[in-house]
This record gives C-alpha cells, sequence and structure tokens, in this order.
C-alpha cells in the first residue's frame, strides 16, 4: 500500500486544528500534478515552507519511485544551487515550482530518501538512507518510548530533519497515533493553551532549557518528553522532572548517518551524560584509545545498524562498525553515557555546524586572505560559531556577504578580524593563541 | 514609546537574542531569520517579552512574522 494513503485513515492536526480529508486530497492532487512529470529514480530536492505540504510532497515522492532529499526551509538560493549543480539529474521541488533537471541521471540507490547532516554546502553530507530500514528505525525508536496509537504527538522540532521524518511522519505511518504539526517550536506558555491529552513531545536541549525559563505553570496532559540532539544536564532534566512530575523524562541519542535513532533510556536520576541503550537491532561499542573495540568502556561510539546510511565510505567504519565523533562510556549493563564531541564540529542548539561549511563561503570575499570558525559556549544554544579573519575587514560588510550563502543559523553573530592571524611553525592558524586574544576581548 | 522602540529594547536587553544587528539599527523591514539571524527560540523569547507590554498578544501569530514591520502591525491590531 502506498504510503500516502496509508496516512488517509489517520489523525493529523496543524497547530492543534484537525487537517480535514478533504483539504489534505487538495494539497495531494496539487503535488501530485508536479510531481508526475519527474522520471521514476530522479533524486527531487524538497524545499517546502509549509509543514503538510512538506510531509505529503516527501511520501507522495517515495510512492512515485523517486528519491527525496530534504532540505531545511531556510535553504537559500545559493545553497540550493550548489546542491542542484552537485546532485545529477536532480529535480527541484520549491513550495509550488517543479524544476526538472536537464542532465542525465547517473544516482544509483533506489527506494530511499535523503537528508543533509549540516550545512548545505557540502555534498559529502548528504546520507542516503534506506526506506524499509527508516520505517523499522521508527517503530523501534516509537516502541522504546512506548509511544502508540493513543497518543497525540506534536511536532516541535523541525520536520525534514533526519530525526523528524522517522519520528513524526515514518513512525505516525507505523504506529497510527495523531500528529500535531506545527509552523513554530512551541514553548510550555504555548502548549497551556492547548486542551493536551497524552502527548509525547521531542525536544532538543536548547528547547528544554528555553521551556525550562519560562515563567508560566506547566501544562497538564504530556505524558512523555524525549530529549536528544545534543548533550543534556541532569540539572536541566531535574528541573523538568520537578515541573512536570507525572511525565516520563527520556534521553536519547542519533545521528543521521546510523539511520537515526541509536539509543534511547528512561531517565531518573542516572549519572550525568545518560543517553540510555540501544534499540533492538542496533549494536554499541567502544573504540579505546588503543584502537580496540569494546562492548563496554570508554572510548568512540561505534554503530552496527541495518540502518547505516547507504553511502557509507570506507573509512567511516571499522570491522563493520560506523565510527562517530562522540566520546561515550558503555557500563556493564550496556546503559551510554554521553562524554563530548569531537572539538570541531559546533553544536548550534542540537545542529551540529561545521567551521568548514562557512570557512568555505567566507574565503570567496575579495578582501578576505584567511578564515576561521572557532566556537564559544552559549547558555542557551551550548554553542555558537565565532569567525575570525584575516585582514581587517568591516563585520557588518562579511555579515552582508555571508547572507544568502549560508543559511541564518550559520552565520556567525561574532565576527571579529585581524590584520594578521597567529600561526605556528607550520604556518597553520594557532587556534590556542586566537582563544586567548578572544578572551582578552 | 513606539513599538520598534520596544523591539529595540528587548532586543537590547534579553541575554537570549543575540542579533546580527545592533538593536538600535533594528528596522521594520529587517526580517528576523535573515537580517537579524534569529530562530525559532529567538522569536518566541521576543513574543513572550513582547506579551510582558502587550498581554493580549497571542504568541501563535509569530508563525506569520516574516518582519520586525510583520509585528509591528500585529500590535498596532490589537488597538
Amino acid at each position: 500500500m502506498k504510503l500516502v494513503d496509508q496516512t488517509l485513515n489517520l489523525n493529523l492536526t496543524l497547530a492543534g486544528k484537525e487537517v480535514l480529508n478533504t483539504d489534505r486530497n487538495r494539497i495531494i492532487d496539487s503535488i501530485k500534478l508536479n510531481l508526475e512529470k519527474v522520471p521514476k529514480n530522479s533524486p527531487i530536492l524538497i524545499l517546502q515552507k509549509d509543514p503538510v505540504r512538506f510531509l505529503y510532497s516527501f511520501l507522495m515522492a517515495l510512492d512515485f519511485g523517486l528519491i527525496p532529499i530534504s532540505l531545511p526551509t531556510e535553504t537559500t538560493e545559493f545553497q540550493l544551487e550548489h546542491l542542484r549543480k552537485s546532485i545529477k539529474g536532480a529535480a527541484v521541488f520549491n513550495n509550488q515550482d517543479i524544476n526538472l533537471s536537464k542532465e542525465t541521471l547517473t544516482e544509483s540507490h533506489t527506494n530511499c530518501y535523503a537528508c543533509l547532516t549540516s550545512g548545505t554546502t557540502g555534498i559529502s553530507k548528504l546520507c542516503y538512507l534506506n526506506l524499509d530500514n527508516a520505517l523499522l528505525n521508527s517503530k523501534l525508536h516509537a516502541d522504546s518510548l512506548g509511544v502508540n496509537k493513543d497518543n497525540t504527538v506534536i511536532q516541535t522540532l523541525p520536520l525534514y530533519h533526519s530525526f523528524g521524518i522517522i519520528s513524526y511522519i515514518f513512525a505516525w505511518i507505523k504506529c497510527g497515533f495523531t500528529l500535531d504539526l506545527n509552523h513554530i517550536f512551541l514553548g510550555l506558555k504555548t502548549l497551556s493553551k492547548r486542551n493536551l491529552k497524552n502527548s509525547v513531545i521531542h525536544l532538543s536541549p536548547s528547547q528544554l532549557r528555553f521551556m525550562l525559563k519560562e515563567k508560566t505553570s506547566p501544562p497538564i496532559g504530556i505524558d512523555i518528553i524525549s530529549i536528544g540532539g545534543g548533550s543534556i544536564d541532569n540539572k536541566s532534566l531535574k528541573e523538568i522532572k520537578r515541573k512536570l512530575p507525572n511525565t516520563e523524562i527520556y534521553t536519547t541519542y542519533g545521528l543521521t548517518e546510523a539511520g537515526p535513532r541509536v539509543t534511547t533510556g528512561l531517565w531518573s536520576d542516572h549519572e550525568e551524560g545518560f543517553i540510555g541503550s540501544s534499540l533492538k537491532r542496533v549494536e554499541t561499542a567502544v573504540l579505546d584509545s588503543d584502537s580496540k573495540i569494546s562492548r563496554t568502556g570508554v572510548g568512540k561510539l561505534l554503530i552496527k545498524s541495518p540502518t547505516l546510511k547507504l553511502n557509507i565510505k570506507e573509512n567511516e567504519l571499522i570491522d563493520g562498525w560506523l565510527i562517530t565523533r562522540d566520546q561515550v562510556r558503555i557500563n556493564e549493563n550496556s546503559e551510554v553515557f554521553f562524554i563530548t564531541r569531537e572539538d570541531d564540529l559546533i553544536n548550534f542548539g542540537g545542529i551540529s555546524l561545521y567551521p568548514s561549511d562557512i570557512e568555505l563561503v567566507i574565503k570567496q570575499h575579495p578582501k578576505v586572505v584567511d578564515a576561521i570558525v572557532l566556537k564559544r559556549k552559549s547558555e542557551l544554544y551550548e554553542e555558537e560559531p565565532i569567525l575570525i579573519v584575516e585582514p581587517t575587514v568591516e563585520p557588518s560588510l562579511l555579515r552582508e556577504f555571508l547572507k544568502g550563502k549560508l543559511a541564518s543559523h550559520q552565520i556567525p553573530k561574532l565576527i571579529y578580524s585581524y590584520e594578521s592571524l597567529p600561526r605556528n611553525s607550520l604556518e597553520k592558524i594557532d587556534r590556542k593563541q586566537l582563544y586567548k586574544t578572544l578572551e582578552q576581548e | 514609546m513606539d513599538i520598534l522602540e520596544v523591539i529595540r529594547n528587548i532586543l537590547q536587553e534579553s541575554e537570549d537574542l543575540v542579533t546580527q544587528v545592533k538593536p538600535d539599527e533594528v528596522k521594520p523591514e529587517h526580517e528576523y531569520r535573515n537580517d537579524l539571524g534569529l530562530d525559532s527560540l529567538g522569536l518566541m523569547t521576543l513574543a513572550f517579552e513582547l506579551q510582558e507590554k502587550y498581554p493580549e498578544l497571542d504568541e501563535t501569530v509569530i508563525a506569520e512574522w516574516k518582519t520586525v514591520g510583520d509585528s509591528i502591525e500585529t500590535i498596532k491590531k490589537l488597538g
């Protein structure tokens, strides 16, 4: 049975209001008119601002045997063009407009879709995921949280993200709960105005911290909160448990390359960094400092799963295990504890920003000789990027240059420039020295 | 104080709202996401701060706010 057809008997709401089948069919028909023009097996970049339109564009593309590539709603024209050129034969479905490719297809993957792991400037970060495995991953993840058809899952995280596709779209089809789509992130204050019952909310750590700052009486009717997408401190977990004592709080871990969900656990005063245990059919291990693979101990997290991305490279694997950039500890009960992420990634409110994406674009500015992106701690977002360029250039000019070439969340709010940057004996930029200089600023 | 001034003051004073444009240079035509660099968390923070001054403001309308001018118009309509 086609995916779209499977959804027509399921409850769908938008900001708490029912989306009637007549409205759904109208949207489906207009999408169909566009997608039936696209040759089978074509990759199709999907950029849809409206969540209901995104949902049905994505599912219908799969039903039509296309390879939907879900893009962030804030994708710029520059990024879209870069991606279109990078993916041979890719069509573009940008809100109401469909643009077909004149190039011949070279894509070899079938029965799959693709997501981006961060910024959209690099094709290498596109992850192709098998559809059947993704449906399996969504069911395993929902089961690990105890989500069922009586629940209402309220969308608070982006729908286009690999996590959103699994936890909202595919889990909806597999579990039959009511799916509530939303245009905006909902704080506790907004949720308090809703008549919630058996609700489930997936949050990023930043969203959790935001909710904890809200001066409002907590809503009732939230059964489950699951938090993932960055390290979560126990202080915040205790605080949300105190605010919502009858709500089950889960911590989760996933990454797009792994399909994406990996671990889940019911949090109850665990040690710092608890991210649960592996989902069924997923295995975890660590790669220690001696490059030894162990089921317990401290090291780089390794993942074995049927849901790993299809376009995996040999250097991303060791003995069939996916090597992640995350340091973890696994105890004798197979519980996983997050320690830290490798240095260069910037965890901006749960979104991984790659400094190289930003550096690549800023280096195209005619006045910039060299540039580096560092990070600083942020109370709300966990980490924020700082852009430093050589030589001295007015920050507003650099900001203006980046606008439209990067998504707004990728544009650093903090920009510094110096006539020359400190360098080591190999002429590489001395990051430590730069951090010291920034501290003095 | 006019509404634009209220928004500038909130952007100036809230630690959670770091904008890509200096708060006192914010104009009605600036887009929240593309020009000021605010994300959904930032917009919600702004909406809640605005509710302190305009209690009848429904924060769910921020989904329709593209520019600073859009929020000024919404608040004007509150009467």
